[in-house]
Parts: structure tokens; C-alpha cells; sequence
């Protein structure tokens, strides 16, 4: 299967999870798969749905959406373990009162 | 002698960390990033002040720090008060703790109208055997009696549910015998055209204390071209008979809500002001379902999700401006989404919960005692497919609780960790039906990229926030829908 | 009026304080009389002569004139008659002071448990004195038993009640215990309310009739705790108010409008809403200035008209929302006429005066009037009589 175009991502300078996140955002638009390339890199690989669309403004849009996502992931490193702490407190004493 | 120490002495450190929230950056008008906690406590930063907060640069003196770790979206010190968050998220989880509160009964499929939209696999009127027995009708009750919540309403539908109306007297006088032994609160609602009220029945609805849910569709024109009924002027009909109750029945008792038809979307005006001449002071905008005869529809009837929601923005914004010239009017779905964020409780509409209320909120009887998750359950099993099927009436409510139904139905709603729900920021407002989902995607849980549920509540609830941070008009106003829907009183001497 | 709670008389055969209960023996037989801690309270000296031979309990005599048969305590020439009255429960000490505990018709009657505080409000009206250890106010064992059960409200406060613990729970059983009808305004930091065992211990010992006051001066945990001078107050304050709230007490919350904290009361009144939207009363409190207040005078005083659109605006909020809400110590004068039905005469009788100009206002009867301890530093400027 070859794509349209594809996009090498570092492992080093993007967390993978954020890479996922990132592809899921443009499963409506675009078949995509990730196949390993040189060292650390991967290769992010673009088939697009409708003919029509732009190579060029997927590119810079999901470059950008690249960095939202590793930004939300910075933001769960530091607090996903106390939202689950949070909302094990909260259901935990959501016993009724006797 | 100044003893006092300045307040620079109880800041516990310059830097804060952060505690859980979602965002997103709100468009123009408002070009603001949102931040929503786990509570549902909303603030706007802009978008250079949010850069610097995520990266721990705001200033811990300052105020847009201040109004968010009041929101506990960040803290300084030792002490995030996950216990106090905790308790707000509990609050905004109490659905949780009662069971099913609203018991549908499906009394018959039995209808004289032919709406092209209709849900309902309806049946001509001489199909006696779709209507519920009193065999049936005994499990409902034992079943209704039987579940853990104290306060329940019992909703009676159909069809057309007046074509089965000494079943509905029957339950209705047995429940209200024996909720006291039984230690519930109950209260009635019908669903009904309206069209076959009697004296004895307005009676009956005054004695029960019943509200009442009818549908109209906008002007005359409108609701008759939609629902058909042999050649009878519908509209009429049915308003005839909302003012007759009127009579006996105070206003705010009956209700009616519109089914918008690819007809209604070029008379955004017509349909609202329909709602206030004949006296409602809210109205309900619900587009067409899927299910039932719906799906069957010829294509020229349907419509996309952009026709509708432009057309609901149309409307909401008309009914803005006639809240502002002084008169108090509201949209029911709107109401119910701003009583989630606009106060410390959830909605609780049993669609838009995570998880999903089906079972758990909501339990569907049908007239031949099946049991379902919600009224789409029971639509997509006369199609076929009885996945959300609970069980049948004459089992123990414990047994119909714990059915693979309620379970799968649970599990493909919790929002917390679905992709796609679990970042976005209006999750703690939302919700989606994995029955929904299943008709829509062929799985319970849909992908939320292709989900037109997601798209349209996206779109709502981008449009209720810029409408709440861009005029304090608006603010106000919405607030005023909110705190109705929430049902909170105010503390004014003469309320 | 103000009517002191203090007068001044002369003493026979009263060794050290004593605590006792007024009681009109001009219409009532002392044979019906049971209690301990009862004095004869009389205008009529025959009267006194004539049941002096038969009691053993104290006489307090308005007059001057002493019956010469009794030889048991006595309090006479009463300086200032007027301050005294049937079921006033006073303290008369050797030395001819009288002090009114419990004034039976002042709808505003308190308890004052202890001098110790584990905090230092920077506006403390009535800071404590330097203490070692943690006082209590024995008196209040005595006074409980004698309080006429129809009262109305009493007051609990001090200093911190809750730093009394034990003793605190053991106060609260008792005023159950004598006046189960009687409501009562316990007023506390609720900080060791952070401790659930202790919420839980008072919440079963107050009566249902009872309601916490417990002040929060801001949404931001820095400005509380700078005003509460405390650390870590705001934090324990909040987790306190949870407690209580768990174990179905009433809660009042406590807000002093301050150059600090007034320009954030739409903040702070969304902060309680979406908090504690459970509370039964909001109280914004302009302060009383004596004590810290009077020194921090002019680091604390704005006048309330510089915030008028947020105060009426965050009165209205609360309002919609179903909490009630009050403001306290503001002079009609000061605050917009919009607000005007959220303002109560919040003062003590005792501790209240008006200025002249207050003669002409068409308000003076609805109104709170000002602190009879403030001065014309520690006045508003805004004073002016208002016209129907």
C-alpha cells in the first residue's frame, strides 16, 4: 500500500502516544499507518480519503496538532495518577447515607 | 504596634502545579482558550496567558491564577484538596447513587396518527394485542416497586398511549397505594396527541396530579402537513385540548415539545412564535430520530446535521432577543446543557450522562413486557435487534439490573475513557448513547470523529459558551434558563 | 438605646462572684421555687423583709434600704436599675460590679466560651489577651441551667469555641438538654472542624437548631489566610465547613467587606456557589472598628458605595440561586437602595448609636445605625439622612 506522502517523527522529540492522538485526529480525512524508519525516527504514512485535499495543509496542520498533543500529554503526565485519585474518592464514598 | 505580616508571607510558593482540567481555544468571537476542571468549573485565559500557565510561568499573585486555583485547576503548597474536589465531582456523579428514576411504559403501540417521522413502530387501532395486559402490567408495577430509587417519575407512552387508558388508571392507582408501604415518591407524566381526553380522563389527570407532554411541530400548517391523522385538522385538536386541560391543570404542568421536519428549517421564527401564542413559556427543538418509521423516510424528508444546527442557532438566537425585551422564554435542551455548567449539579438527562443512564437511570417497559435499557432499545429491537434487551418483565428487578444489556450499555458510555471524550473540554457536560451509537456506527462506541452526535454537540456547546462570555446579557439570561432547569428557587422574599 | 451591660451597687456577705438568676418575687411565691442560684429581685422593701427570714438565697434590692432580719447575701442601690430585669441572669462581684450575662429581652444574647483563638484576624474586634494554654469560661456551666428556656437565640462565642473540644461538646449537650427550643448561633473559624471525628462529636451534640458562622474572606487562599494572618486557615476553614455540612448542621458563612477583598466579590460569591451552595446564609459584615480593627483602621476601611454595582450584583446572584443572603453593619445611607432588602439591623441594641443627622432620616427605624465605638475617623463619610 503506498501512501500519498508521508511524515518522519522523531521518538525522541514527540512521545508516541501523542503521535497516536495526533493520527486519530485525521483518520476522518486520511487513511494513515506508522511503519518504523532510521534510528529513532517513524515514518507517519498519509493515504488521503478525497483526492481533492490539500497535501500541503495536512502537513502544517498536523505538525501543529503534533504539539497539542504532546502539550496534553505534558499536562496528563503531571495530572492523570490525581485525577484518578480524584474520582476513586468521589465514587468510593458515593455509598448512601444509612 | 503593627504586628501584621504582608501577604506575600502566605504564598506558599511561586510555583503551582497543575490539577486535571480539559481545554480548548474558543473561536472568534471570543479568541479565548477555555479550561474546564473535572467539576465542570470553567475559566477563559487568553491564549498567550494559557501558554504561560502550562508552562508554569503565571504569577501566583495575580488574579487569573487566583480565580484558577479557586477552580482547582492549579495549586501551590502541599495541599491540593483532592478530598473537597472530590466531593464536587461526587455532586456531579449523584445519578450514581439512586438506580432508575424514570420508568417508561410503552402501554400500547397503537396510534391514529401517521407522523412521517415516527419513531415508533406504531400499530392501527384494531391491533388490540399491542396493548399492555394487566398480567404485564402487575410485573411493571412489582419491577417499579422494587428499584432503589426513592423518587421516581413514571412516564406513560406509546403509541398513543389514551387508546390504553385503563391500564394507565390501573397502574396509576396501584402504584400510588403502594408507594407508601414502599417508601416512594412518584410522580406521573403522559405522552400523548392529546386527541382523546374526556372529562374522566382530565379527571384522572387532576387527581394523580399528571403532567402532561404533547407534541407540536410549529404553525397549524406545519403540524398537520407532519402528523396526519385520517384528514383531521391535528393542531387543533391538540390544542384544543391543551387549553381545555388549562382549565383544570396549571400551565406549568403541560408541556410540549416540536419534532423538527425538513419542512420547519426555513420557519425558525414561525415555529418559536407558535410556542408563545399559544402560552408556553419554554420549547423543546428535537430533531428527527432515526429509528422507527423514520429511517424508512423517503430522502426529500431528511436532513444533515449542519441544516439542523443551523437552524437551532437561528432559533436560539431569536429566542435570546425575546428574552431580552423582557419576556422569559427558554429551549429545553439548551436549559439542559447550561444546568451542567452553569451550576455545581449535573443535568441528569439520561442521554448526555457518563455512563449512560440506560438501566441505570432509565428502565423501558414494553407493552409485551420487554425490558430496555431506553425507548431507542426497544425501537432497535422491534428492527431486529435485541442487544440492549434487559430481559422480560416477570424477572426480578435484580436480575434485569445486572443483564449483559445494562452492562455493555455502561461500559460504552464512561466519556472519562473513551478516545476522543476524554480530552475534550465539555466532557464533563456530555454524553452519548451506545444505542445511538450502534444504529449510527455499527458499534456501541462510536468513533467520535465520525459521530454526528459529537459533531452537534461540539457546535452547541462551542455556541452556549460564546454566547455566555460575549455579552453579560446573555450571561444573564442563560443563567436564568440554568438555574429553571436545575430547578433551584430563588431565596427572594416573594418567590 | 443603649443599654450597657454593666451597673454598679453595694454588697453585703458576698465573698466572691456569684452567678445567679433575677427573679420578681413581687409575683411569684418563693415556696414554688426550686433552683439554686436564684436572687430576689424587688422594688418593694416590705416585700423583701417579709420573705427575708424565710430564703437562704440571695436579695438584689433596688432600693437602698436593707431588711436587718436577713442574714444572708445581699445587693443593693442598684446604680442603674433600668439595666436590669426579670430572668437577667448577672454575675455580682464583691466589689459592687454587676455584669449582665444574659439579657432576657436582647434578642442577641452570647455566650462567651473562651478568650484563646488559633487565629488573628487583621479586624478582630475582640482580640484575645495573651494566655498560656487554652481558658475556659466557667461561668457558662453555671449560666446554662439558668437561661429561661423560652429564649429565643442565644449566641456561642468567644475566642475559638472549638478549641474547648471536650468541653465544647460537653456545652452543646447541655444547652440541648435546658433549652431544646431555643436557637442557637455558635460563632467559629471551623478550622478544627477539619477534624471529622470532632465535626461529628459537635454536630450530635448541637440541637437542630443550631447554625455554624463561620467566616471566609475570600475565593483566593492567600487573601484568607493573609487576613486570618494564618497559614493553611483557608484550607482547614474549607474542610471544615465539609464536615459540618456532612453532619447536617446549618451553616452560615461570614464575609468582612475590606480594601483586601472588595473588589473580588464576584469571584468570591461564585466560589460559593459552586462550592458550598448548601449553605443556609451569607452575611457580608462591614467591620466593627475597635480592637485590631481600630488600629488597621485605614488599611482596611473602603467605603461600600466604591463597590456598589458588584456588591448589588453579587447579592442578586446569590439570591437567584436560592442562598440567603444579608448584609450586615451597613447603614442604609451607604449602600444603593437596591440592596436595601438585604440589609438588617444587625447591631446589638447596647452597642449601638446615630448621628445627629440620623434624626431626619426617613430610614433611622430600619436601619442598623453605627457602632457606638466608632469615632468620626472610623465613620464613613457617606452618613446622610435619605428621604421617602
Amino acid at each position: 500500500m503506498e501512501p500519498n506522502f508521508s511524515i518522519a517523527v522523531s521518538t525522541e522529540l514527540y512521545p508516541l502516544v501523542a503521535m497516536h492522538r495526533a493520527c486519530y485526529f485525521f483518520i476522518d480525512r486520511c487513511w494513515i499507518w506508522i511503519s518504523p524508519n532510521d534510528g529513532s525516527l517513524v515514518n507517519i504514512n498519509f493515504l488521503k480519503k478525497d483526492i481533492e485535499l490539500c497535501e500541503n495543509k495536512i502537513k502544517l496542520e498536523f505538525s501543529n496538532e503534533l504539539i497539542e498533543q504532546a502539550v496534553r500529554y505534558q499536562i496528563d503526565q503531571e495530572t492523570g495518577e490525581i485525577r484518578e485519585a480524584i474520582i476513586s474518592a468521589a465514587l468510593k464514598e458515593a455509598l448512601p447515607h444509612s | 504596634m503593627d504586628w501584621a505580616l504582608p501577604e506575600s508571607n502566605f504564598i506558599e510558593s511561586d510555583s503551582y502545579m497543575l490539577l486535571p482540567f480539559r481545554y480548548k481555544l474558543l473561536n472568534t468571537p471570543i479568541n479565548k482558550c477555555l479550561l474546564v476542571s473535572d467539576a465542570g468549573e470553567h475559566f477563559l485565559l487568553a491564549e498567550d496567558d494559557f501558554r504561560d500557565f502550562i508552562s508554569k510561568k503565571l504569577d501566583v499573585t495575580c488574579e487569573p491564577y487566583k480565580s484558577l486555583e479557586a477552580k482547582n485547576i492549579a495549586y501551590t503548597g502541599n495541599d491540593p484538596m483532592l478530598d473537597l474536589i472530590a466531593t464536587k465531582v461526587r455532586t456531579k456523579k449523584a445519578y450514581l447513587r439512586s438506580g432508575p428514576s424514570l420508568h417508561e411504559i410503552v402501554v400500547t403501540l397503537r396510534c391514529d396518527h401517521s407522523c412521517h417521522y415516527c419513531q415508533v413502530t406504531r400499530k392501527p387501532l384494531s391491533n388490540v394485542d399491542c396493548d399492555m395486559s394487566k398480567v404485564t402490567a402487575d410485573h411493571v408495577i412489582r419491577n417499579i416497586l422494587e428499584s432503589p430509587s426513592r423518587d421516581i417519575t413514571v412516564e406513560f407512552q406509546g403509541g398513543e398511549p389514551l387508546l390504553n387508558f385503563s391500564i394507565i388508571e390501573y397502574i396509576t392507582h396501584k402504584l400510588d397505594t403502594k408507594k407508601e408501604e414502599w417508601g416512594k415518591s412518584i410522580s406521573y407524566t403522559i405522552v400523548s396527541t392529546l386527541h382523546h381526553i374526556s372529562t374522566d380522563i382530565i379527571n384522572f389527570f387532576v387527581k394523580y396530579d399528571f403532567n402532561i407532554c404533547t407534541s407540536i411541530d410549529g404553525p397549524e400548517w406545519l403540524h398537520n402537513s407532519n402528523r396526519q391523522c385520517a384528514g383531521a385538522n391535528t393542531y387543533k385538536k391538540t390544542v384544543n385540548a391543551i387549553y381545555r386541560l388549562r382549565y383544570h391543570i396549571e400551565s406549568r404542568k403541560i408541556s410540549a415539545l416540536t419534532t423538527i421536519s425538513k419542512q420547519a428549517l426555513g420557519y425558525t421564527k414561525e415555529v418559536v412564535d407558535t410556542y408563545i401564542e399559544l402560552g408556553f413559556d419554554s420549547i423543546f427543538l428535537r430533531p428527527i430520530s432515526e429509528y422507527g418509521f423514520a429511517s424508512k423516510m423517503p430522502s426529500g424528508k431528511a436532513y444533515s446535521i449542519c441544516e439542523y444546527l443551523d437552524f437551532y442557532i437561528g432559533a436560539l438566537n431569536y429566542i435570546l432577543e425575546i428574552n431580552r425585551s423582557g419576556k422569559f422564554f427558554t429551549e429545553v435542551y439548551s436549559s439542559i446543557l447550561l444546568s451542567s455548567i452553569l451550576t455545581p449539579y449535573s443535568h441528569g438527562y439520561i442521554d448526555l450522562r457518563s455512563p449512560c443512564g440506560g438501566g441505570i437511570g432509565t428502565i423501558v417497559y414494553n407493552y409485551d413486557g420487554g425490558v430496555f435499557t431506553c425507548d431507542e432499545a426497544r425501537m432497535i429491537a422491534e428492527m431486529g435487534n435485541s442487544q440492549f434487551k434487559m430481559g422480560h418483565v416477570s424477572d426480578s428487578y435484580n436480575n434485569l439490573i445486572s443483564s449483559d444489556a445494562v452492562y455493555v450499555c455502561m461500559n460504552s458510555s464512561i466519556t472519562e475513557c473513551i478516545p476522543g471524550c476524554d480530552e475534550c473540554a465539555y466532557q464533563p457536560f456530555c454524553g452519548e448513547c451506545p444505542v445511538q451509537s450502534l444504529v449510527n456506527n455499527g458499534t456501541p462506541i462510536s468513533n467520535r470523529k465520525d459521530s454526528v452526535h459529537c459533531k452537534k454537540h461540539k457546535t452547541l456547546f462551542d455556541t452556549l459558551f460564546e454566547l455566555l462570555y460575549s455579552s453579560d446579557d446573555n450571561k444573564q439570561i442563560l443563567n436564568t434558563w440554568a438555574l429553571h432547569q436545575a430547578e433551584i428557587v430563588s431565596a427572594h422574599p416573594r418567590c | 438605646m443603649t443599654l450597657p451591660l454593666h451597673t454598679y451597687c453595694k454588697t453585703k456577705r458576698i465573698s466572691h462572684p456569684t452567678i445567679c438568676k433575677l427573679v420578681d418575687i413581687t409575683y411569684s411565691n418563693p415556696n414554688d421555687l426550686h433552683e439554686m442560684d436564684f436572687a430576689y429581685f424587688t422594688e418593694s422593701y416590705n416585700h423583701a423583709c417579709q420573705y427575708a427570714s424565710s430564703v437562704e438565697r440571695p436579695l438584689v434590692i433596688l432600693g437602698s434600704s436593707v431588711p436587718d432580719n436577713f442574714n444572708g447575701k445581699i445587693a443593693y442601690s442598684v446604680e442603674h436599675p433600668e439595666r436590669l430585669a426579670a430572668n437577667d441572669i448577672i454575675k455580682i462581684y464583691p466589689n459592687g460590679r454587676i455584669n449582665i450575662l444574659i439579657r432576657n429581652s436582647d434578642p442577641s444574647n452570647s455566650l462567651f466560651v473562651t478568650e484563646s483563638c488559633n487565629s488573628k484576624c487583621i479586624f478582630c474586634s475582640q482580640p484575645p489577651r495573651n494566655s498560656n494554654g487554652i481558658d475556659i469560661n466557667e461561668d457558662i456551666i453555671q449560666i446554662i441551667p439558668l437561661i429561661d428556656s423560652n429564649l429565643n437565640t442565644i449566641g456561642i462565642t468567644g475566642g475559638e469555641p472549638t478549641l474547648l473540644e471536650d468541653k465544647f461538646v460537653d456545652i452543646l449537650h447541655n444547652i440541648k438538654h435546658y433549652l431544646p427550643n431555643t436557637y442557637v448561633h455558635i460563632l467559629s473559624n471551623g478550622r478544627k472542624l477539619s477534624s471529622r471525628d470532632l465535626s461529628r462529636e459537635l454536630a450530635e451534640a448541637a440541637s437542630e437548631n443550631a447554625t455554624w458562622g463561620i467566616p471566609l474572606y475570600s475565593h483566593s487562599k492567600q487573601k484568607h489566610d493573609y487576613l486570618v494572618q494564618t497559614s493553611g486557615a483557608f484550607i482547614e476553614t474549607i474542610r471544615g465547613i465539609y464536615n459540618i455540612a456532612a453532619f447536617r448542621q446549618k451553616i452560615e458563612i461570614r464575609f468582612v467587606l475590606t480594601t483586601h477583598n472588595a473588589y473580588y466579590l464576584k469571584e468570591y460569591v461564585e466560589f460559593i456557589w459552586r462550592n458550598m451552595p448548601f449553605i443556609d446564609h451569607l452575611a457580608i459584615m462591614a467591620i466593627e472598628p475597635i480592637g485590631y480593627a481600630k488600629y488597621y483602621f485605614h488599611k482596611l476601611w473602603i467605603e461600600p458605595y466604591t463597590v456598589s454595582d458588584d456588591l448589588m450584583r453579587s447579592l442578586e446572584y446569590l439570591e437567584q440561586r436560592g442562598i440567603h443572603a444579608s448584609l450586615y453593619n451597613f447603614p442604609l445611607c451607604t449602600i444603593p437602595v437596591e440592596v436595601h432588602r438585604f440589609a438588617k439591623k444587625s447591631i446589638s441594641q447596647w452597642k449601638t448609636k446615630y448621628l445627629d443627622t440620623c434624626e431626619m432620616c426617613s430610614l433611622k427605624k430600619q436601619c442598623c445605625g453605627l457602632f457606638s465605638s466608632s469615632n468620626t475617623v472610623t465613620t464613613s463619610k457617606m452618613i446622610h439622612a435619605l428621604c421617602d
